[in-house]
């Protein structure tokens, strides 16, 4: 047992915070949250630079061959931050399912450029009508000829609006089947919906979209088999970034309670400010074992299904809490919009139902349990 | 980062079992009612099986009798023992108190305890609580005035757990009795001889109807000066680590405990049926045996996380404190969820397959109140939470 | 005991229902008490003033003021069921906070006799609209901390300083302001109220907006203005009797709290009677039901609490720690329904425009938000349920203080620097 990062994992951190301070102010994040594209190329480009999104890629597609647990350390930062735009999307959605169910023609040709910062990819599998069971799936992608015809909607797809290519799940004949779709297609259409915070979930339609053959990921009908990979992993990447911004709440809020003044003295001296911090503290050790260990098993390959829906069940209701507790403490003033604390109750609320709400995760452990 | 463990550990683990189905728990004779994990129901026999087998005095230096294993060794061997319900609650305790005694005890008093400790043949009490002293430790009462050639202990302790089955007791007690002197300056730890005249032990009956706590009253007891542990006047940085590890030590095998609770209330609920429902696939029932897996998983890797690091040497602040509070609010929820999914049904007696599980349930959940109560409360722990984890400012 | 209503009271409260049928269009979807949206949206803002006047003109505003000032001296329970009603429907045009304790109340209480004929007819005749300056930057829950200075200079108190968080302060045309105008006694003694016209010069507000996208709050800039000093509410540094009073009068916000929850509780009801996910109906999810049926019941408790805290006032007795209880309990409680309403819509909890059902929906983009997006609002404006109006700790201390007689905090040994 060992509970400790190495010396290149601490490393990754401190990179990734001082990048962040200094790169990703709170002003930044607001601003993102109502420009159009959402996040800001210079940045992306300068992520790029820094390897991040090849992080976990092969070397010879250019990236550094780093763990998943690396990957969620660099997440965890990027969560504290509030870090807006497609690097989830593409790094943790689109390129895992391009790893799992690509051919290495498919590779090749499209991981190269995304560990260049220079392909942004997304996944699209919730409909309106069905978030995880493929039996309620409406979206189909007819046969034709050596093609495949797609219709229906995709609703909550993380950045769409800018994703050079969409991963579709569609049914076939032979059942659920990943299709990788050009965005620049006729008949694809992107709305973007007004959601939370400063993510952009997208309704995608597919309207007669024609797709190559080639361009199907792994096996026919096999679609559901790489989804439950992807989304696995998925669940995991975004437990570490909840964690991160779980840190924060925690760190800004124990500064306030020492530096507020009423009645005479600081509120952190009052007890019942004190037992909510006390609370908070202990969701977040909780959230930190559980998070690393889902993130240390799916690096080390071991099944790990009831673990990270462990994981998550439990961060998406603690991450929850100690948002609230964080505004409580703050009163009033967090409030406001140009505080930075509402920043974190949205990404929590937003996290917990991304990949899987608590309701969802229960039902996996619950089979675990044998019943 | 690793959380797996090494085959040594997997091997350990596979020991500890097979000892375990060839000695299985409930065919030792208990000498307390009290049929819970940890400070939990005490047999004589099986404790000294421990002992014989060496595992009392595991991480202890071999010339006390120790196999100098590792703590981590210790930590899976205690989770092993609380899956299966063992009746060790003694050792428990004692783990606690004879590190205390390996590293403050003099030879002497070193080659006076620790072997018999570590046969399993003598059993310490914890004698720190008193009826003005509860969450305000300092406050204790219990006089121990240097003589010439004794302490002369007056006083009273309560919830001195076990104390009736125990030999001796870790007693806590003011040797600075000058107003003047700051209380953490004025208390003093020693190892009392229960049989000493002026010692009076009068059990204390818990709600369960059982007998598992003392109060000890001490009229002119005169303990002898070798029984001194560390240095007079200095023992609140013992107490307070007693109480540290009293917390981390008296929870660390509750979520192993919990687990297999957890585990029979699934097989449970998959063999039963009510109004025509399974109660595995009633939604309500399944909802509280997830929650509480969820809850007893995380319990366990925050306890691992404070093990490990006490391993490691790292300085902790609140760890234990926290990992108590995480442990008895957990404890609360599951043994709640328990008994409700077992609705009237358990206040059934009977001799069927899950008779003892309801017998259980009900005691466990009048236990798991006390739990937030014993070794500190957790609203105070909580305050430690925040000012010496947070740096959160004191009163 | 009783818990059945009268014959008159029924009378009243059918009536009160019918008017709103009338005047309030059929898909009225609610504005909550907190008046976020009145004062955020000019639509809501301009609707709400019409109505006002149509309440004028039955008589209910100012319902139980003396006749002499333009009220009606009707009985309290009217008062009550008026209130129930009116906030159960989310009507707009019907300010509580100014008409119960917060500005009414503390005038007829505390004003002198040309204080009382100047300011309460128009507002029983719905023509002004009041808002309240208490807080500052640093007297939050430390109300007593304020620092905003009313100098005495001849005719005039002239105000420097700040006032914040004000609710609707950009939409009124009076305020009682609470300002220091004695900075050498103890904190409590120093206070003074005068009443404020808002178009008085120096006085500037800067619009706050909320973390829900609305922008429903001022900052309010005090630079110099000069306030006659006819305008003294009560004695001078005689303010905290007004404080405590206007407190006193506040048994209102928590039971507002909980009778506006049944309106989103029926919404969530009616939602999981209609809606399947992955082909199951939601009625159908036993936890989900169970915990519909957790809220309504806690819901009842907090409701059949709220009678309690009525009824007491109606006796001439003091509801203030069980008002306490009423607004502890209201604020948790909108956060648990929020909560809920979000788990139960799930992804589509994050979806809806700011201000949630209130006809800005975007054909496109708000296409796929639910119930118009009321969940994610109320989650949003829920946070501050529990710290406005008093924060749910410093009501439990007093809930504990006065209403168990526990004894206070000592105070801190040395002040704390800042």
């Amino acid at each position: 047992m060992d509970f400790s990062l190495s010396e290149q994992q601490e490393m990754l951190r401190k990179i990734a915070r001082d990048f962040f301070s200094n790169e990703l102010p709170k002003t930044l994040v607001k601003e993102m949250a109502q420009d159009a594209r959402g996040y800001r190329p210079d940045l992306w480009e300068k992520m790029a630079g820094l390897g991040w999104m090849g992080l976990v890629l092969p070397e010879k597609y250019g990236g550094s061959e780093a763990s998943f647990l690396d990957l969620a350390i660099l997440l965890q930062e990027m969560g504290r931050a509030c870090l807006p735009g497609p690097f989830f999307s593409t790094v943790v959605l689109g390129a895992f399912t391009i790893m799992e169910a690509g051919s290495e023609r498919q590779k090749e040709r499209l991981l190269p450029g995304l560990a260049r910062g220079e392909l942004i990819i997304t996944l699209a599998v919730a409909e309106p009508n069905a978030i995880n069971s493929p039996d309620c799936f409406e979206v189909k992608a007819r046969k034709r000829g050596d093609d495949y015809i797609i219709g229906g909607t995709k609703l909550f797809v993380p950045d769409a609006h800018v994703a050079d290519c969409v991963i579709c799940a569609a049914k076939t004949a032979k059942g659920l089947t990943l299709f990788l779709v050009d965005t620049k297609s006729p008949g694809v259409t992107c709305t973007v919906l007004p959601a939370m915070g400063g993510e952009r979930q997208c309704e995608v339609n597919f309207d007669q979209v024609k797709v190559s053959g080639k361009d199907i990921l792994g096996e026919i009908g096999r679609g559901q088999y790489y989804l439950d990979k992807v989304l696995t992993r998925a669940a995991a990447a975004k437990c570490a970034e909840m964690l991160g911004g779980a840190e924060q709440v925690m760190e800004m809020t124990v500064a306030y309670a020492k530096d507020r003044v009423q009645f005479g003295r600081p509120i952190g001296a009052f007890q019942s400010i004190q037992h909510h911090c006390a609370n908070m503290l202990n969701d977040l050790d909780g959230c930190r074992c559980m998070t690393y260990r889902a993130a240390w098993m799916v690096s080390e390959g071991i099944m790990c299904t009831r673990e990270v829906s462990l994981a998550k069940a439990w961060v998406n209701e603690a991450y929850r809490r100690i948002t609230a507790l964080g505004h409580e403490i703050h009163g009033a003033i967090a409030f406001q919009h140009d505080h930075d604390m509402h920043l974190y109750f949205k990404q929590a609320r937003v996290g917990g139902v991304a990949f899987g709400d608590t309701a969802y995760h229960g039902e996996i452990v619950a089979k675990a349990l044998g019943l | 980062m690793d959380f797996g463990f090494t085959a040594e550990q997997e091997a350990w683990r596979e020991e500890i079992r097979q000892f375990l189905k060839d000695n299985p728990p409930e065919k030792f004779p208990t000498q307390t009612g009290e049929d819970s994990w940890g400070h939990g129901s005490f047999s004589y026999e099986f404790v000294r099986l421990l002992g014989k087998k060496g595992w009392i005095a595991l991480t202890w230096p071999k010339k006390y009798g120790g196999a100098e294993r590792p703590w981590m060794d210790l930590l899976i061997l205690f989770e092993e023992l609380a899956y299966a319900r063992v009746p060790w609650a003694a050792a428990a305790i004692c783990w606690s108190m004879s590190n205390t005694i390996l590293e403050l005890g003099s030879e002497e008093l070193k080659q006076e305890f620790l072997p018999g400790i570590g046969r399993g043949e003598t059993i310490l009490w914890l004698a720190m609580s008193e009826p003005d002293a509860g969450s305000d430790l300092l406050n204790m009462r219990t006089t121990a005035i240097e003589q010439a050639d004794c302490y002369l202990v007056n006083g009273q302790k309560v919830w001195s757990a076990l104390a009736h089955l125990s030999d001796h007791g870790f007693l806590f007690a003011r040797t600075e009795t000058d107003p003047n002197i700051p209380k953490y300056a004025a208390i003093s730890l020693f190892l009392l001889d229960k049989s000493l005249p002026g010692v009076t032990i009068r059990p204390m009956t818990s709600m369960m109807g059982d007998i598992f706590h003392s109060e000890v009253f001490m009229d002119n007891v005169r303990i002898p000066k070798r029984y001194l542990l560390g240095k007079k006047n200095q023992g609140v940085i013992h107490l307070a680590k007693t109480l540290e590890f009293d917390r981390f030590w008296a929870r660390f095998p509750k979520s192993a405990f919990c687990q297999k609770v957890l585990e029979d209330l699934a097989q449970y609920a998959r063999e039963t049926r009510r109004d025509g429902i399974l109660l595995s696939q009633d939604p309500a029932v399944r909802h509280k045996l997830i929650e509480s897996a969820i809850e007893i998983d995380a319990c366990r890797m925050v306890f691992w996380n404070v093990g490990w690091k006490i391993d490691k040497g790292l300085p902790l602040t609140y760890e234990a404190s926290a990992a108590k509070v995480l442990a008895d609010d957990m404890g609360l929820r599951f043994f709640d969820r328990g008994l409700q999914i077992m609705g009237p049904y358990a206040y059934c007696g009977g001799a069927d397959k899950w008779a003892s599980l309801r017998a259980n349930l009900r005691r466990w959940y009048l236990w798991t109140a006390g739990d937030s109560l014993a070794g500190g409360t957790s609203e105070i722990a909580r305050n430690t939470m925040a000012t010496a984890g947070l740096g959160l400012p004191k009163k | 005991m009783d818990f059945r209503f009268t014959p008159e009271e029924e009378a009243f409260r059918k009536e009160v229902k019918e008017f709103f049928g009338k005047e309030l269009p059929p898909d009225w979807p609610g504005v909550d008490p907190d008046q976020y949206h009145e004062d955020a949206f000019d639509h809501i803002h301009e609707f709400s003033k019409a109505l006002q006047k149509k309440f004028a003109a039955k008589g209910w505003l100012g319902l139980t003021w003396p006749k002499k000032y333009g009220g009606q001296e009707a009985p309290l329970w009217k008062q009550m069921i008026l209130e129930e009603e009116l906030t159960y429907r989310g009507t707009a045009g019907y300010d509580a906070y100014q008409f119960l304790g917060g500005c009414g109340d503390i005038v007829l209480e505390f004003g002198t006799e040309a204080q009382k004929e100047k300011y309460i007819p128009p507002m029983c005749r719905g023509e002004v609209k009041w808002a309240t300056g208490m807080s500052e930057p640093n007297a939050g829950s430390d109300l007593a901390s304020l620092q905003l200075k009313a100098d005495l200079q001849g005719d005039y108190f002239v105000l420097n300083g700040q006032k914040t968080w004000q609710s609707a302060a950009h939409r009124a045309d009076f305020a009682p302001v609470y300002c220091r105008t004695d900075p050498n006694l103890a904190k409590h003694r120093g206070i003074s109220i005068v009443i404020v016209d808002y178009k008085t010069p120096g006085i500037t507000m800067r619009r706050l907006t909320q973390m829900s996208g609305l922008d429903a709050f001022c900052e309010v800039f005090y630079d110099n203005v000069k306030i006659p000093k006819e305008n003294l509410l009560g004695q001078l540094n005689g303010g905290w009797a007004v404080v405590m009073s206007a407190l006193n009068h506040e048994r209102t916000y928590g039971i507002q709290l909980i009778v506006n929850i049944k309106r989103d509780l029926d919404l969530l009801v009616q939602y999981c009677r209609e809606t399947k996910v992955n082909g199951e109906p939601l009625a159908k999810n036993a936890l989900l039901r169970n915990r519909l049926a957790e809220m309504a019941i806690q819901l009842e408790v907090a409701r059949t609490l709220g009678y309690k805290v009525n009824s007491m006032v109606l006796k001439g007795q003091n509801p203030m720690a069980t008002a306490n209880q009423m607004k502890i309990l209201g604020g948790i409680m909108t956060q648990r329904v929020a909560i809920l309403g979000m788990q139960i819509l799930g992804l589509y909890g994050q979806l809806g425009p700011v201000g949630g059902n209130w006809k800005q929906m975007d054909e496109k983009k708000d296409k796929w938000a639910r119930l118009g997006g009321r969940m994610k609002h109320l989650y949003l404006t829920t946070v501050c349920n529990t710290i406005a109006a008093g924060t749910t700790e410093v009501a439990r201390n007093g809930l504990a203080t006065m209403g168990l007689g526990l004894p206070r905090e000592p105070k801190p040994a040395a002040p704390a620097k800042k």
